[in-house]
C-alpha cells in the first residue's frame, strides 16, 4: 500500500519457526507475505529440506511401540505444554487465523486428543491390519500353496497441509509418525504455528529420536515453482499427500508422474437431510435443530465436515419451523464454534439482501453479524454459504435431496439415525464419503477412512517378497 | 433529472467537461450525490435495504457513501433457476430490486427465453446491459432512456478527448461485433458508426444479435455438469459449438481483413472487442499491412481488457504499435459507470465530473481519498448521471489515483496507467479443505 495509508499497526512482521530434520532452523530469515499480514521465516536451504534416498529414514526401523509410546508422550506434553510451546503458537495464530480465538483456544486445548494410544492402534489396526506388517514382513497365503510376504515400508513424504482447522496438523505428524516414513510439511499461511509447536513439543520429549529427526516443516509460498519443481521429484519423495485448496491440487498436478503420486484429501462440501420424524414432538425438532446447527458451526462453518445445505423433508411451512429454531442454535457458542462467527461477506450479504427482497420464495432469518443466520428457498442458492450461513431447502421425500449430493459431497447428515441405512447406498452411489448422524459431522474418528480411501495405508509403500 | 446532478451532466456539452475546478467539482458532486441517493433509495429496493441496514439516512460526506456501494454481485444475484426454469415473471421482479424498473413497467407474458426478457425491457424504455463474467453468469446492468442519450452525448463530444473528434460521418466502418443485443459495447460501436461512418459503409462481423442465452449456456451447462446431470456428448457438443463459432468468427475477420487491406488508403472506423482487435491485427500483418499503415484519420475503438489472460502481456503495446499515427480512443472504464475515465496528452485517465471517485482499501471498508496526492486502492465510484439504477460501485481493480493536479495542466483525480485486478495479483496461499463445487468443474469452456 501507499505511504498514505500503511495503518498503525506496522508492528515488526511475526517470526515464523522451521523445523529441519527435528531441530529449529537458527538460518537467517527473509521476509513473506503482504502488507497488513507479513511475516518472516528461514532462507530455505533446499539440500536440507530432503532425506538422501542412499539411506533409509532415521526411524525406518524404530519398532511401532516405541514410536506409539513417543506420540503418547508427546500428546501429554501437548496437554501440559511444560514449555509453553502451544501458548506462543496460539498467540500467533489468532493473528492470522480467520477463526475467532476462543475457537482455536479451544482446538488447541483438546490436540492432544489425536495422541491417545487407542486412537494410534485403531488406525494402525484398522488400516494396516496390525503393528506386524510395519515391523517387519507378514507372511501372506496364496493359491496353489504358493507363500510371499509383504511388510509396509516406511515412505518419503511431503504434505501441504491445509490450515483451516489445527487439528489437521495434528493429524499429519500422527500419521506421518506411525509410517516411519520422513515427512516434509509446508505450512500454510493461516496456519504458520501449529505444525511446528507439535514438533518443537515432540523434540522436548526425545531430543534426537529417529522420529524427531524425521520430521520437517517449513514455508515456501504455495506454488513457488523454484521450491516445488525442484523438491517435487520422486529422486527425494515417493508421495504428496495434498489437503484441499483446489489451486494447491491443480499446481501439485503438474509434478506428479512415474514415481511420485497424489494422495489428495480433496476440498469437500458437506450437507445434511431432515427427516419428517424430525416435526413429531416439539422436543425431536428441537433435537434435529440442535444437531443440525452444530454439524454447520463446526469450526465455524470453515471446515470440510461443516453443513452449508440442509434439505428438510416437508412443505416450506415445515422447512421456515425448522429453519427459524436452527437460526437460533447457530448463535451458541460450542466447543469449536464461537457464538460470534465472522461478520458476513458483503458480496454474500447483498445476495442475500435480494433474496430477502424474492419472499415468500425465498425467507431470510437472522442478520449479518456473525451470530447465524438462514435462507429457506426452493431449491439451493447458486452462492457458497460460508460463515455461519444455513441454506434450508425444503424436499418432498429425502431420497429427492440425493439428487444434490455429488463428488464434492463429503460428509451427509442424517435425521433420524434410523433414516441412514435407506439412504447411504444411494448417497454412496452420488459420491458421497461419510454418512453421519445428525450432530455428529465435526471429528472424524481414528481408524475409519477418510475421503473414501484409508490414509495409513495409502501412504506406505507395498513392498513384496515372493 | 434536476439540480446538482443535471448540472453536472450538462458538463459533457460545455468544450471544457475535464476542467473543472476541483474544489467547486467536489461541491457540486457531494450535492450531487445526495440528489442520488434521495431519488434511488425511494425507487431501487437493495438500496432501501442496505440504507436501512446501515443505518445511513442521508450523504453528508464521501464516506456516508462507502456502505452503500453495491458489488457486482448484486446485478447477478438472480438465482440460476429462474431462467432455467422460464420463471420470467420472478426474474423480472429480481431486476426490479436492482433497478429503477416497476414491476409494473414490463409485460412479460408470452416470453420464451431471456432474449425475450431483455427485449421486453428494452421496449419499456430501459435496456439492461449485460455483462459476463468467468463464472458465464451474466450481470443486468439496468439503463434507463435518459441514461442511453448521455451516453450517446458523452461519445458525440469526447471521443478522442482532448482533441475530440468532430461528428462527421467520413469513415468507412468496420465493427467486430454482433449486428446488436444488450451490451454497451455493442450499442457504443453502432453509435460510434452513425456519428462517425459514412452511412451504409459499415462491416459488421456478422448479421446475427448477439444471444443472450448463448452467453449464459457455458453458466447453465457449468451448473449442469455440477450437479452431475451434464453427458459426456453434451460437454461435447457445447465445446464443439464454441470451437464452431470461433471459426466462423476467424472467417468473418479475414472478410474484413480483405476489406481493410483494399482500403487502408482512406479513413475508416475499426471498432472491436480487445480480443477481437488482437485477431484483426494478427490477420492484417499476416496480409502485410505494416504498422501504422493506417489513413491518420481512421478511428479506432478497442476495451474489454484481458479477460481469463487470453491474451499476450504486452497486446496493449501491441495495438498501439500497430495502431500508429491513427485516431484511438484511450480510457479506462467499464460497463458500470457512463463514459469513461479518458486519457490526457500525458496518459492519465481522467475521472470525467458525473464520477465520483472512492478509493478504498483492499477490503472495500475505508476510504482512503486524500486532498492531495497519489493514493493506492480498490477503486470504488458512484456515477451521479445513473437513471435507470444506482450508480455507486466497487470494482475488482487495484489503482492508483492522482487527486493532485494532473502534469497535463487539468485538475484531477485522474487514474494512473498501473491497473491491476486483484484477482490477478494472486492470493495468499491460505489452504482450507471446505471447498465449492466449483473445484469439480474443470476447463470451463472458452470462458
Amino acid at each position: 500500500m501507499s505511504g498514505t495509508t500503511l495503518d498503525s499497526t506496522a508492528a515488526a512482521p511475526v517470526a515464523v519457526v522451521h523445523i529441519i530434520r527435528g531441530e529449529v532452523d537458527e538460518g537467517p530469515h527473509v521476509g513473506h507475505g503482504r502488507p497488513g499480514a507479513a511475516f518472516t521465516a528461514p532462507a530455505l536451504a533446499l539440500d536440507r529440506l530432503v532425506w538422501p534416498r542412499t539411506e533409509p529414514g532415521p526411524a525406518f526401523q524404530t519398532p511401532t511401540a516405541e514410536i506409539v509410546d513417543l506420540l503418547v508422550a508427546t500428546g501429554d506434553a501437548l496437554k501440559a505444554d511444560p514449555d509453553g510451546l502451544l501458548a506462543e503458537a496460539l498467540e500467533r495464530m489468532t493473528a492470522v487465523s480467520p477463526l475467532p480465538a476462543e475457537v482455536l483456544e479451544r482446538a488447541y486445548a483438546v490436540l492432544w486428543r489425536s495422541f491417545r494410544r487407542p486412537a494410534l492402534y485403531a488406525q494402525i489396526d484398522h488400516e494396516l491390519g496390525g503393528a506386524d506388517v510395519l515391523d517387519g514382513w507378514r507372511e501372506v497365503r496364496l493359491p496353489e500353496g504358493r507363500i510371499a510376504a509383504t511388510r509396509a515400508y516406511p515412505p518419503r513424504l511431503v504434505h501441504i497441509i491445509a490450515g483451516n482447522a489445527p487439528g489437521v496438523a495434528a493429524m499429519s505428524v500422527v500419521r506421518g509418525a506411525l509410517t516411519k516414513g520422513v515427512n516434509l510439511l509446508k505450512l500454510p499461511s493461516n496456519d504458520l504455528f501449529t505444525t511446528t509447536a507439535i514438533l518443537r513439543t515432540m523434540a522436548s520429549v526425545a531430543p534426537g529420536h529417529p522420529v524427531v529427526r524425521s520430521f520437517s516443516a517449513a514455508y515456501w509460498r504455495g506454488g513457488d515453482e523454484a521450491v516445488e519443481s525442484v523438491l517435487f521429484r520422486p529422486q527425494f519423495f515417493d508421495k504428496l499427500v495434498a489437503w484441499g485448496g483446489e489451486a494447491t491440487i491443480r499446481g501439485a498436478l503438474r509434478y506428479v508422474g512415474p514415481g511420485f503420486e497424489l494422495v489428495s484429501f480433496d476440498p469437500k462440501t458437506s450437507i445434511s437431510l431432515i427427516g419428517r420424524e424430525a416435526f413429531a414432538t416439539p422436543e425431536s425438532l428441537a433435537e434435529a435443530a440442535e444437531a443440525g446447527a452444530a454439524d454447520a458451526t463446526f469450526f465455524n462453518q470453515q471446515a470440510c465436515v461443516a453443513s452449508r445445505f440442509q434439505f428438510v423433508e416437508g412443505s416450506p411451512a415445515d422447512a421456515d419451523r425448522y429453519a427459524a429454531l436452527l437460526c437460533e442454535r447457530l448463535g451458541v457458542a460450542r466447543e469449536f464454534s464461537s457464538a460470534h462467527g465472522p461478520r458476513v461477506a458483503s458480496e454474500l450479504r447483498e445476495e442475500i439482501d435480494v433474496l430477502r427482497s424474492l419472499a415468500p420464495d425465498y425467507r431470510v432469518w437472522g442478520g449479518y453479524d456473525g451470530t447465524g443466520l438462514v435462507i429457506r428457498s426452493p431449491e439451493p442458492v447458486d452462492f457458497h454459504p460460508d460463515g455461519k450461513i444455513v441454506n434450508v431447502v425444503p424436499v418432498p421425500a429425502l431420497t429427492d435431496a440425493v439428487a444434490h449430493a455429488g463428488v464434492a459431497t463429503q460428509t451427509v447428515g442424517v435425521y433420524p439415525d434410523a433414516r441412514k441405512a435407506h439412504l447411504r447406498d444411494a448417497l454412496a452411489c452420488a459420491g458421497v464419503q461419510r454418512v453421519v448422524s445428525l450432530g455428529g459431522a465435526g471429528g472424524m474418528p481414528p481408524g475409519l477412512s477418510h475421503d473414501g480411501f484409508y490414509p495409513l495405508q495409502r501412504l506406505m509403500r507395498w513392498v513384496n517378497d515372493e | 433529472m434536476s439540480g446538482a446532478r443535471a448540472q453536472i451532466r450538462s458538463l459533457v456539452l460545455s468544450g471544457d467537461t475535464f476542467d473543472q475546478p476541483a474544489v467547486e467539482i467536489r461541491e457540486l458532486q457531494l450535492e450531487a450525490a445526495r440528489e442520488a441517493f434521495a431519488a434511488h433509495r425511494e425507487r431501487i429496493p437493495l438500496l432501501h435495504t442496505r440504507a436501512e441496514e446501515t443505518g445511513v439516512r442521508e450523504v453528508t460526506a464521501l464516506d456516508d457513501l462507502v456502505p452503500l456501494l453495491f458489488s457486482h454481485t448484486s446485478y447477478k444475484s438472480y438465482p440460476l433457476s429462474l431462467i432455467t426454469a422460464g420463471r420470467w415473471d420472478r426474474l423480472l421482479r429480481w431486476y426490479t430490486t436492482v433497478s429503477t424498473v416497476e414491476p409494473g413497467d414490463v409485460d412479460v407474458d408470452g416470453v420464451r427465453d431471456i432474449d425475450e426478457w431483455t427485449d421486453r425491457i428494452t421496449a419499456a424504455g430501459h435496456r439492461p446491459y449485460i455483462t459476463s463474467g468467468t463464472s458465464g453468469k451474466v450481470s443486468f446492468l439496468n439503463c434507463a432512456a435518459d441514461d442511453l442519450s448521455f451516453l450517446h452525448d458523452i461519445l458525440e463530444h469526447l471521443t478522442c478527448w482532448p482533441d475530440p473528434l468532430p461528428p462527421k460521418p467520413t469513415r468507412r466502418g468496420y465493427l467486430l461485433a454482433p449486428a446488436s443485443g444488450p451490451m454497451r459495447s455493442i450499442d457504443g460501436f453502432r453509435w460510434h458508426a452513425e456519428v462517425f461512418a459514412r452511412p451504409g459503409e459499415t462491416r459488421l462481423l456478422t448479421d446475427d444479435p448477439l444471444r443472450v442465452s448463448e452467453l449464459m449456456s457455458s453458466a447453465l451447462l457449468r451448473r449442469r455438469i455440477a450437479e452431475g446431470t451434464a453427458t459426456p456428448q453434451e460437454i461435447s457438443s457445447h465445446e464443439t459449438a464454441s470451437e464452431a463459432r470461433e471459426a466462423e468468427m476467424d472467417a468473418a475477420v479475414s472478410g474484413i481483413v480483405d476489406d481493410i487491406a483494399a482500403h487502408r488508403d482512406e479513413p475508416l472506423l475499426i471498432a472491436g472487442m480487445n480480443n477481437q482487435q488482437f485477431a484483426l491485427i494478427q490477420a492484417l500483418r499476416a496480409r502485410g499491412v505494416p504498422d501504422g499503415g493506417l489513413h491518420p484519420d481512421t478511428l479506432v475503438l478497442s476495451g474489454g481488457g484481458n479477460k481469463g489472460r487470453a491474451l499476450p502481456e504486452d497486446y496493449q503495446q501491441q495495438f498501439a504499435a500497430f495502431y500508429d499515427g491513427v485516431r484511438r480512443v484511450r480510457s479506462y472504464g467499464m460497463t458500470e459507470l457512463q463514459g469513461s475515465c479518458l486519457a490526457c496528452e500525458k496518459g492519465h485517465y481522467h475521472v470525467p465530473p458525473w464520477v465520483i471517485p472512492l478509493v478504498l482499501d483492499q477490503q472495500g471498508e475505508t476510504l482512503l481519498n486524500p486532498e492531495h496526492g497519489v493514493v493506492e486502492g480498490r477503486f470504488a465510484f458512484l456515477d451521479v448521471s445513473l437513471e435507470g439504477r444506482w450508480g455507486g460501485l466497487i470494482s475488482g481493480d487495484r489503482v492508483l489515483v492522482d487527486f493532485s493536479p494532473c502534469a497535463c495542466g487539468r485538475p484531477g483525480p485522474a487514474v494512473l496507467p498501473d491497473i491491476q485486478r486483484y484477482g490477478d495479483l494472486g492470493g495468499d496461499d491460505k489452504i482450507t479443505c471446505a471447498a465449492t463445487l466449483d473445484s469439480y468443474v474443470r476447463g470451463m469452456i472458452h470462458g
